[in-house]
């Protein structure tokens, strides 16, 4: 389990997923840490995303 | 209509700049035309089209700029003047915050390879598909999201332990990880006290005390509020836990949860045992009374769970530190008194609460002394309400029930403020048992949010001729970024009782209620 | 399947690609398909009922240069007589500016692709104002394309002749970091490619006059070098299309009426929508009320990895975007989202020589609804009135969502079924 003492063994560097706060909260604490505004894949379309997911593989 | 006209000499702008201020300025309130160009035949030509070119501007050349405007009176043109003079010495600052946003997680994990760990707050039944890339890109979750379907927890978490990784949740609200806090979590001193919980605002109480008490915390583990299911069987705990153990700066390990199933229950503890550290483990109502059974201590409060870590890790006795808090008997002189005040009619303990496991932890200590305590999230299925109404009641405001289109209570208490005026409004409220939970996440004045509410119940119950005690602990540390002094300061001068733990307000209207009802 | 892999395929033809000016030729002995009664135009193909005013106006103005009329109005009835085939240029290995209508005697450039030899042509360019392609038939203008047929074209031809072929794609990633973006802002790319082409035109043998007037023409028009970046994009995408399983968007256009796309395993199938009025700041006294919708080939420009995909190099067409350096910044960072690619020719100076973002990715356009950036001129919708400004266009979302179903037909050989 070398992964997860890798992770407790230093400040982790974060992808926030959502809401923006929480990627406020990780800069004020002087977090390494980058930002993903999330969108339903293909405007929330039910359909064309589970065909984007067969394609992609 | 007034029309000005002004020409600078020898003052060349290029023309993209000027189409653009001439747009801008042409927003100004009452504005008719603004036509901002250099003197070239070709733009007096227009000027004079649009009804623009006066003597000055006729005699404009090709380096000289020209700015006509037309509105509808005098004080407009002066308006559209001074836009125009604010545009023209407007330096173009270099963005102060162009932070990008990716508009996929997978570009997000291309870009930044460094990443350990993503955290993921949005929608359950899109989550659980981010989080199984991340899984498979290598990376640690903290999953906030909730409303993930049960199978794709089980087989996710199956996913990331093959491959040593952790996902933290669905559902999970609470992680600090190498001091760094993710989700809803306190401002913590670090030091030799590991977590792994299953509840948040578990978690943040425990942690709180521990800090408030001197000591510290090396990492809060989260595992979601559903990992001790029998079909999840516990398997992030599990890997908390043995992560814990192998980490160096943990030296105390504190498990936190309702009460697992029974089998998970085994399982968790067998683990805990392996690790050769010292452990505390507390599931909520399991215990009626803290004691070590098997090497494992057991704690029947979450502030009994911080105590018992706290002695541990200070290689103290923990037997010795279980009594009632200092100060205690004060306290109880204060129940007795606030019980003589109240009027006959009121009888029935109310609670309404942010925290889950807080508001639990009340359920579990009143219903040793007061019998059927009614909640949204009951001990029992009889005892099942949505709202205050027949009997002793404590409401958890954060449940599914109350929290669709709307914030968590954590984040916006209006909902909470309105029933604190009902629940003073009925006359059979004796007592009112309330939270307020600090640190990142939570609202950032969770107590001056309460403050007037809870006097405005004091003063409907008093000119209904009652009398409201109101009894509040404030969960959080002095590094937390509300101020957890002001906050209880606050509290107090609109006339709540401030206690020092969750368990502390419940025993306390446990004493009171002993006082009125007589019971024992 | 393996889209991946053969996406990997496209892209690398798209930026192996070395599109090279080699000569000029008539678009009747030169353009495969043309002959005396075509006429090519931009976009996808539309019927004349449905083109737009500068479209009509460009097809009667090439019908009176071609004689096959007289003036306007029998333009307007050999135009709506079934004569004349239209068909998009795109068809035919070429592109086309704004209504971009090609006819049997116009000269073209023709750019072969050095590394898999395919060819791409387009017409030279007028110039600005009231021109051919923004739908203007005086005899002003006849008399300009004549010039172009008699003077300029065999000038440059011959000049050619003389020193080889000139790589397109070099000198558009010079221009690229000198602040053009070879769409709408060409200045540097017409710059450089009078520097080359001088002193083989000196040296040749055209009459020191012509010289003189072929100099002062492309002096005269900022704009000359979209008719060479133009057909390179064209010439790189088509060493790209066909390719089975790639969902690279190898065409992007409009034509004034719809805006359409073509995807590399789908061959020669059209997506479309309706053509938007950009987001556009206007040239004194005209306002959107007088904008036509979105015309022209050179979309190709962003297809092919520059254009609007390289503004944040472009600091002079940054205001027509929202107004300040960080929007560009922003559009462009967003476009590496939707593309496959980094482009090792065109570089972006303030992103640190960041290549651009290169090679659309059909799936990637539908899954973040994040849809290209285009910078583009906006014209009049009355013919021959030429420019009234430029702006930001983005092409509907339609096409690609409808590209996807047929791209997902086309590789499952099975009914789609929701999972």
């Amino acid at each position: 389990m070398k992964d997860v003492q890798d992770l407790l063994s230093r400040p982790p560097n974060v992808i926030n997923v959502g809401l923006e706060i929480f990627y406020k909260d990780l800069k004020t604490q002087g977090v390494r840490a980058v930002s993903v505004e999330f969108r339903p894949p293909a405007g929330g379309d039910e359909h064309l995303a589970a065909i984007l997911r067969r394609l992609q593989g | 209509m007034p029309v000005k006209v002004t020409v600078r000499k020898n003052t060349y702008y290029d023309s993209v700049t000027l189409m653009w201020l001439s747009r801008e300025a042409s927003g100004v309130p009452g504005m008719h035309q603004v036509v901002v160009v250099m003197g070239t035949d070709l733009n007096r030509e227009l000027l004079d089209r649009v009804g623009l070119l006066d003597e000055t501007a006729r005699k404009a050349g090709p380096s000289d700029l020209i700015i006509a405007l037309e509105a509808v009176d005098d004080r407009a043109i002066e308006a559209g003047e001074q836009a125009v003079e604010d545009l023209l010495k407007r330096r173009q600052e270099l963005a102060p915050d162009a932070e990008h946003r990716y508009a996929t997680l997978r570009s997000a994990l291309q870009a930044f390879p460094e990443a350990d760990l993503v955290s993921i707050s949005i929608p359950g039944r899109y989550a659980w598909r981010e989080a199984e890339t991340c899984i498979k890109a290598g990376k640690h979750v903290f999953l906030f999201s909730d409303n993930v379907p049960l199978e794709q927890e089980v087989r996710l978490k199956r996913i990331a332990q093959e491959r040593g990784l952790l996902l933290m949740g669905p559902d999970c609200g609470t992680a600090v990880i190498s001091g760094v806090v993710l989700g809803f979590a306190n401002v913590l001193r670090r030091g030799p006290i590991g977590v792994v919980a299953a509840s948040g605002s578990g978690a943040q109480e425990v942690t709180s005390m521990i800090h408030n008490m001197g000591s510290g915390v090396a990492h809060v583990i989260g595992t979601g509020g559903r990992d001790l299911s029998r079909e999840v069987g516990g398997l992030m705990m599990a890997m908390g836990i043995s992560a814990l153990a192998r980490d160096s700066s943990t030296q105390v390990i504190v498990v936190i949860s309702k009460p697992p199933h029974p089998e998970v229950s085994r399982g968790v503890l067998e683990v805990l045992r392996n690790t050769g550290k010292p452990a505390v483990v507390c599931f909520m109502g399991a215990c009626h009374r803290s004691s070590l059974a098997d090497g494992i201590w057991g704690a029947d409060t979450l502030e009994n769970s911080a105590r018992i870590a706290v002695a541990l890790a200070q290689n103290d006795d923990p037997a010795s530190c279980l009594g009632h808090p200092s100060g205690w008997g004060r306290w109880v002189e204060v129940a007795a008194r606030e019980a003589r005040r109240l009027a006959p009619s009121q009888v029935f303990v109310r609670g309404l609460y942010s925290g889950g496991t807080l508001c639990d932890e009340a359920i579990h200590i009143l219903s040793r002394t007061l019998g059927h305590v009614y909640s949204n999230t009951p001990l029992g299925p009889g005892l099942k309400v949505e709202r205050i109404g027949a009997g002793h009641t404590i409401l958890d405001l954060g449940d599914d029930a109350y929290t669709q289109g709307r914030a968590h209570p954590m984040i916006d208490p209006t909902l909470r403020q309105a029933m604190i005026l009902d629940v003073a409004q009925d006359p059979r409220t004796s007592v009112l048992l309330l939270d307020c939970i600090l640190g990142y996440g939570s609202h950032p004045d969770p107590g001056g949010s309460l403050v007037s509410s809870i006097m405005k119940a004091r003063e409907i119950a008093l000119s209904a001729g009652r009398h409201l005690p109101v009894v509040v602990s404030v969960c959080g540390t002095d590094l937390d970024p509300q101020n957890k002094d002001e906050q209880a300061n606050r509290l107090r001068s609109a006339g709540a009782l401030v206690l020092d733990s969750n368990a502390q307000t419940a025993a306390f209207a446990g004493n009171l209620m002993a006082e009125v009802g007589g019971t024992p | 399947m393996d889209i991946d892999a053969a996406n990997r395929r496209a892209i690398d033809r798209v930026l192996q690609s070395q599109p090279t000016l080699v000569g000029i030729g008539t678009a009747l002995e030169t353009v495969p398909g043309m002959d005396g009664k075509t006429l090519l135009h931009a976009g996808p193909p539309v019927a004349w009922d449905r083109m737009c005013g500068p479209m009509r106006g460009a097809v009667m103005g090439a019908l009176i240069y071609e004689g096959l009329a007289q003036d306007a109005n029998e333009a307007l009835e050999v135009a709506q007589s079934g004569e004349i085939t239209f068909d998009p240029c795109h068809h035919h290995q070429a592109v086309g500016p704004m209504a971009g209508i090609i006819s049997p005697s116009m000269p073209v450039f023709i750019i072969e692709n050095a590394t898999f030899g395919n060819q791409a042509y387009c017409t030279l360019n007028e110039g600005l104002g009231k021109v051919l392609r923004y739908g203007a038939y005086d005899p002003e203008v006849i008399e300009r394309l004549r010039w172009m047929e008699r003077v300029l074209a065999p000038a440059l031809a011959e000049t050619l002749e003389v020193c080889g072929g000139i790589n397109i794609k070099n000198l558009l990633s010079q221009a690229v970091q000198m602040g053009d973006e070879g769409h709408n802002r060409n200045r540097a790319g017409t710059s450089l490619l009078i520097r080359e082409l001088s002193p083989h035109l000196v040296r040749s043998g055209v009459s020191r006059q012509d010289a003189a007037s072929v100099l002062e023409f492309i002096n005269g028009n900022d704009h000359f070098f979209l008719n060479l970046t133009m057909p390179a994009g064209k010439c790189t995408m088509d060493a790209a299309h066909g390719i089975p399983e790639s969902t690279l968007v190898t065409t992007m256009a409009r034509n004034g009426t719809d805006f359409g796309i073509r995807v590399s395993a789908l061959g020669d199938r059209w997506f479309t929508g309706a053509a938007e009025v950009p987001q556009s700041l206007y040239f004194p006294g005209f306002s959107e009320k007088d904008a036509n919708p979105d015309i022209g080939d050179s979309v190709i420009a962003e297809t092919a990895g520059f254009g609007g995909f390289a503004m944040a190099a472009a600091p002079a067409i940054v205001r027509f975007v929202g107004g300040t350096s960080k929007d560009a910044l922003a559009a462009t960072l967003s476009m590496y989202e939707i593309t496959m690619a980094e482009n090792d020719a065109y570089l972006i100076p303030p992103l640190d020589f960041r290549g651009t973002p290169t090679g659309i990715d059909l799936r990637k356009v539908v899954e973040t609804g994040i849809l290209p950036a285009i910078n583009t001129g906006v014209a009049h919708r009355e013919p021959g009135i030429g420019q009234v400004g430029a702006g930001l266009v983005r092409p509907p979302m339609q096409c690609f969502r409808e590209a996807l179903l047929a791209f997902a037909n086309h590789v499952e050989s099975v009914e789609t079924v929701p999972s």
